[in-house]
């Protein structure tokens, strides 16, 4: 046993901690000032994305044959925390989730295009799976998919919805019934698709959150060539459940708090209170940073265990779901933790004078509480603990 | 990056769980503890004649030349099995970090000889009336010819009156000092106190006792704070498996009591506060195993011992209320097996440090790194 990274692992940390320091250029940080641009798709972001790619930090941890570096998930769970500590708005659904469940499932035509495009950096990608009648439970969907048996290609119609990046994405990760039979267990009928937004028939339209900008997406008789068709016909459940695995590890990594619990302890060190002290000299202040150091120290070795658990191929279903619900909700303590600190100046936005940080932690705590429910609400990731991690008994 | 355990320390686990389990019978730890917190001698030498209690002492000295980790393997299945033996303030208090001052100090060789054949039995005053501050004692020493007298109070001394000799602190000349003090002489006095989980524990009383110097000044400070985060850990492990079983006890007994026709654990409360319970312990597990592997790499001061040890309190509070919570008038009778966990986990919580102290020695360290850089 040794739970420190290894001297390489340690090296290429602190290659990426260098190599991010400069990263958000001033036109970056302009460009995310628009609401639509805040979690990226502006021509910035996407001139960053390719520079990542050119730079060889995109797909590090993805096997050779999937076209990565093949270096392991621990080294792409190093890169994630760094390049999310920096503030760039990374797509790791599109890097982290869907494009290593492309790579693994996808046909050679999507393994040619798509996958390669995710790794140039040129492409990005959206998840469809709620619908407004299916949240949690989203073996209930009903957007559908019918063969035209003449030309194999796929119809499709019907409404997602909280479409995240849909209205710059290029592509949906879509799941659709394609078994309407009332015979086979719901879940049992939906099959995967990546439909490209360019086609005829797809629509969205904004949904304005307390923080962020999502979408409703609609899908008007798209005809999809087969080609796009992800694994088995009625096969996607395993692909549904294989992908929110992968983002459960990604929500929750601790790059989310690292950069910012560092700003806000610089602030507090260098900010004077009304007494001309230090605001860090205040007992209840430097505990609030202690408490928030001792929460970000445990997610970030439930992360690493995850990320060597993968390595190892067998991560634990219990200890996902765990680590889901513990950074989930230790990432809104810490928002407010951080944000009580800075007093009622806290409060003022990015766009305001007098803000703390660029209104940071203000923006933060407004976009942080989707993670609670995000990738799986939170109770169900408790049913999952129970289950598989107490074996007690299920309900029904 | 490696979180398995070596095939050794599975050994050592696995060995340690076997001989615990074989003497944590709820009906024999019921018939010993009748009369009163116990020593529980017979399973100590069961300990003593596998060489689990001295496996990580060197070779030299009769041990298996084992690591600070396969202790900590060991504190957690004391946890996992509440019974009475003193291995963390004998072993992992005391011998373990006296294991460099027995090098070059006679003494102590021999003191660590003694543990290892099981002749002997030491353990540590950390703390005295009035004052819980390990590093900084009012108790007092000072020379006496070749030797040294000691005047002060200890108390919650765990197996005072068991053990042949304390590692005590004290101060000379404004400095810390740390010696040994044999238990069978005139000025020594053991007046047994009654903590909550009935571990033995004494008042100790030190009246111009003869005694033998280990350590003095920064030497002295740098054994203890090694006691103390050696210590700390091994709590944490020994809260993880007491936290564990408190959890997997409430899961079998809601899947069986039935209420309304169902198993309780069916209604999504009460699972959702069971599995509340372990999402707690992976949450200590994980920071505690940080810890610890920090100690058994020599870094008596990291902060990831103040984390443990704040997340331990948090969690035993929180899980040990949870469990008594789900089994309703049950887990608290001291018919059911449950409620020696409970005890444990009030009397780890508060040892040497509770969770709010943690979080604010955490602070000043913050405050300070901050400050000055």
């Amino acid at each position: 046993m040794d739970i420190s990274y290894t001297p390489e692992q340690q090296a290429l940390k602190d290659r990426l901690s260098a190599y991010f320091k400069d990263f958000i250029t001033p036109d970056l940080v302009e460009e995310k000032k628009n609401p639509e641009m805040f979690e990226g798709g502006g021509p910035v972001f996407r001139q960053k994305m390719q520079q990542l790619s050119a730079d060889g930090l995109l797909g590090l941890g993805w096997p050779v044959e999937l076209g990565g570096e093949g270096i392991g998930p621990v080294e792409q769970h190093i890169f994630t925390e760094e390049v999310m500590s920096s503030g760039f708005p990374y797509p790791f659904l599109t890097v982290d989730t869907v494009g290593p469940m492309l790579a693994q499932n996808g046909n050679d035509f999507l393994r040619d295009t798509v996958v390669k495009d995710i790794l140039k950096g040129e492409v990005i990608i959206a998840v469809g799976y709620s619908e407004p009648g299916a949240g949690t439970d989203l073996a209930s969907l009903k957007t559908r998919a019918d063969r035209d048996e003449e030309s194999g290609d796929w119809i499709i119609n019907g409404q997602k919805i909280w479409t995240s990046l849909g209205h710059f994405a290029d592509y949906i990760w879509l799941a659709a019934r394609t078994n309407q039979s009332p015979d086979i267990k719901k879940h049992k009928g939906i099959t995967m698709f990546l439909v490209p937004t360019s086609l005829e028939g797809f629509s969205h339209t904004p949904i304005h959150t307390m923080g962020i900008r999502t979408n409703a997406t609609y899908y008007q008789d798209i005809r999809l060539p087969d080609k796009y068709r992800v694994g088995e016909i009625d096969g996607g459940w395993q692909l549904i459940t294989g992908q929110l695995n992968r983002e459960r590890l990604s929500i929750v990594n601790p790059g989310m708090i690292t950069g910012v619990f560092e700003q806000v302890c610089q602030w507090c060190a260098n900010t004077n209170d009304s007494h001309g002290e230090p605001v860090i000299k205040t007992q209840w202040v430097k505990e609030n940073l202690a408490k928030v150091h001792t929460g970000l120290e445990t997610l970030k070795m439930l992360c690493w265990k995850q990320a060597w658990a993968m390595q190892n191929g067998n991560p634990d279903m219990a200890d996902a779901s765990a680590a889901k619900v513990y950074g989930s909700e230790f990432f809104v303590e810490a928002w407010r933790l951080m944000l009580e600190v800075m007093g009622q100046a806290g409060t003022l936005g990015e766009d305001s004078e007098g803000a703390i940080l660029r209104g940071v932690l203000e923006k933060r705590y407004r976009v942080g509480s989707t993670l609670t429910f995000g990738g799986g609400t939170n109770e169900i990731q408790r049913e999952i603990v129970a289950a598989a991690g107490l074996w007690l008994p299920r309900a029904r | 990056m490696d979180f398995s355990y070596s095939e050794s320390h599975g050994d050592i686990k696995n060995l340690a769980s076997e001989i615990l389990g074989d003497h944590a019978d709820p009906e024999r730890l019921k018939k010993l503890e009748a009369n009163g917190p116990y020593f529980d001698a017979e399973l100590w030498h069961k300990l003593v004649e596998s060489g689990i209690h001295s496996a990580s002492f060197p070779t030299a000295l009769g041990g298996m030349g084992m690591d600070y980790n396969a202790t900590t393997l060991v504190a957690e299945v004391i946890g996992q099995t509440v019974v009475s033996i003193p291995y963390i303030p004998c072993i992992i208090s005391t011998a373990m970090p006296l294991i460099n001052s027995a090098l070059n100090n006679k003494a102590v060789l021999n003191k660590l000889q003694g543990i290892t054949s099981g002749e002997q039995l030491i353990t540590t005053a950390f703390i005295e009336p009035g004052n819980e501050a390990p590093l900084d004692p009012r108790t007092e020493a000072s020379p006496q010819g070749d030797s040294w007298v000691v005047n002060g109070n200890k108390h919650c001394v765990p197996y005072a009156a068991d053990a042949s000799s304390l590692m005590v602190t004290a101060v000379n000349n404004g400095q810390l000092w740390v010696g040994l003090v044999d238990t069978q002489q005139n000025g020594v006095s053991c007046v047994a106190q009654r903590c909550t989980a009935n571990e033995p524990q004494y008042q100790v009383s030190l009246n111009q006792a003869t005694a033998t110097c280990v350590a003095e000044g920064d030497a002295a400070h740098a054994l203890i704070e090694q006691s103390v985060a050696m210590t700390s850990a091994a709590y944490c492990a020994m809260a993880v498996g007491c936290a564990d079983k408190m959890t997997r006890i409430s899961g079998e007994y809601t899947s069986q009591r039935e209420q309304f026709g169902v198993a309780i654990a069916t209604f999504q409360a009460v699972a959702h506060r069971l599995a509340d319970c372990y999402i707690d312990n992976e949450c200590l597990k994980i920071i505690t195993l940080k810890a610890t592997s920090d100690v058994n790499n020599g870094d008596y001061s990291n902060d990831s011992i103040l984390m443990a040890k704040a997340w331990c309190g948090d969690v035993l509070h929180r899980v040990s209320h949870a469990a008594q919570h789900v089994h309703g008038g049950m887990g608290i009778d001291r018919d059911y097996h449950l409620f020696r966990y409970c005890l444990w986990a009030k009397q780890l919580e508060l040892t040497l440090g509770n969770s709010k102290q943690q979080i604010a020695a955490l602070a000043d360290r913050i405050e300070a790194r901050y400050l000055t850089a």
